[in-house]
Parts: structure tokens; sequence; C-alpha cells
């Protein structure tokens, strides 16, 4: 895939809790990428394999239908700790906050 | 002051401002309804259908109006080509396995209609003759 700035940001942010479960909307605020950017960056690692998605379970939502969450797999955390040492050399990169990451 | 009164009776940008505003209403007061139009880009068996409504009805009301603009690059981006690979998909489908059956039936058919036909003029040729 691509190395985008859309793209490292999200990978800074899913690999920061690498295990935790990401909702698109919550991916949005915390990466500060339009959902133009994501929802094609994220259907690019569900057909590579870098995530899985699932649905939560209804009987824990009353009021809402339940919403589609993504998971990172073996796979994707590999191409994104990849992806994001490859960035880190990267001079375009240099102004992303890296945080822990970094 | 004219040139506002003249720009606003000039009908093209009279209409397109009117069309903005209308838009700009539709997103606001229908939301839902705005998102569900977007939607319907996207091929029917794609979950980013149920997804994006899903995502709409944990939003504030005040953060709906953006999220709803932002589908429409979402449906640009993300929408069109997944209904492009669709209609691919469904016309490969067509033109492969099933097309290849039923080209196979219709000429069958064709066939014992041209039998049929042979047979029928047997036939009244046959009771003719004595």
């Amino acid at each position: 895939m691509r190395r985008t700035k859309s793209l490292v940001k999200i990978a800074l942010v899913m690999m920061s809790d690498p295990h935790g479960q990401y909702w698109g909307y919550d991916l949005t605020r915390q990466a500060g990428v339009l959902s133009g950017s994501l929802y094609p960056i994220l259907r690019r690692m569900l057909e590579d394999g870098w995530l899985t998605d699932g649905w939560e379970d209804p009987a824990t939502v009353s009021d809402r239908p339940p919403r589609r969450y993504y998971e990172l797999t073996d796979k994707g955390r590999a191409a994104l700790g990849a992806t994001l040492a490859a960035a880190r050399r990267e001079r375009r990169f240099c102004e992303l906050n890296w945080g822990f990451a970094g | 002051m004219k040139e506002v009164l003249g720009l606003l009776v000039h009908v093209p940008t009279l209409s397109t401002v009117l069309f903005g505003m209308g838009t700009l209403a539709l997103i606001g007061f229908a939301p839902m309804f705005t998102l569900r139009l977007i939607l319907l880009v996207y091929p029917p068996d794609d979950d980013r259908r149920r997804e994006l409504l899903a995502e709409l009805y944990t939003l504030k009301r005040t953060e709906q109006m953006w999220w709803v603009g932002q589908q429409a690059a979402t449906m640009l981006f993300d929408g069109v080509p997944a209904r492009l690979r669709h209609m691919r998909r469904r016309r490969t489908e067509r033109e492969l396995a099933p097309s290849g059956v039923s080209r196979l039936v219709r000429s069958l058919v064709k066939a014992l209609q041209v039998i049929e036909k042979w047979r029928a003029i047997e036939k009244s040729t046959t009771t003719r003759s004595p």
C-alpha cells in the first residue's frame, strides 16, 4: 500500500493500541483524517488482510444500530509497524505527532 | 448595491445560490435522509451502508451536518469505485458461467422448435398425400 500521510496518521493511532477495536468515526477524529481518505484506506487494509472487522453485539446497544469495528491482524500489525518505521525516516512525515510511536 | 441586485436578478447566479441553500438545508434538517441518498451509490451488499448509518446515530446533532457533508466525498472516493467494481463483477459473472448455459439452453430450444416445425410440415404432407 502506498505510504501516504493519511495512512501514516491512521497507523499512528492504531499502533498506539495494536490490540484495540476501532470505529470509523473515532478513527477520523483521533487520526485527523477526513472520512473520504479513511474509508478507502480501511477497505484496502481489509482486502490486504491487515484488518478484520466485526459488528457490535446488538444486545449491548439499545437505541441505535450496531456499529462496525476494526481490529488489526498480526499481518496488519507487522505491516503498519514497518510503515511507521519507514515513515519515521522520511522528511515529509516529520511534522506528524509521533508521540510514543516515535 | 445595483451590482448586487443585478446579480440577484441574474438567473444562473440565483439558481446556483438557491441550489446551494437548498442542499445545505437538506443536509441540516434531514441528515439521515441525505445520508441514505448518498449511500444508494454503494452496492446493495456493501457493509459500508450499514456502517455509515450506524455511525450517524452516535453523533451529536451539531456534528451530523458536517459528517454527512463529508460522506459526499467518501461516496466519491469509496462508493463510486465500489459500485464500479460491483458492476464489473456482475458483468463478468453474466458473461461467464450463466451466459454459457443460457446460450446452450437457448440453442437447444431453437433446435427443438425447428424439429417440431419439420414434424408439423411432415405431418401435413403425409395427411395430404393419400
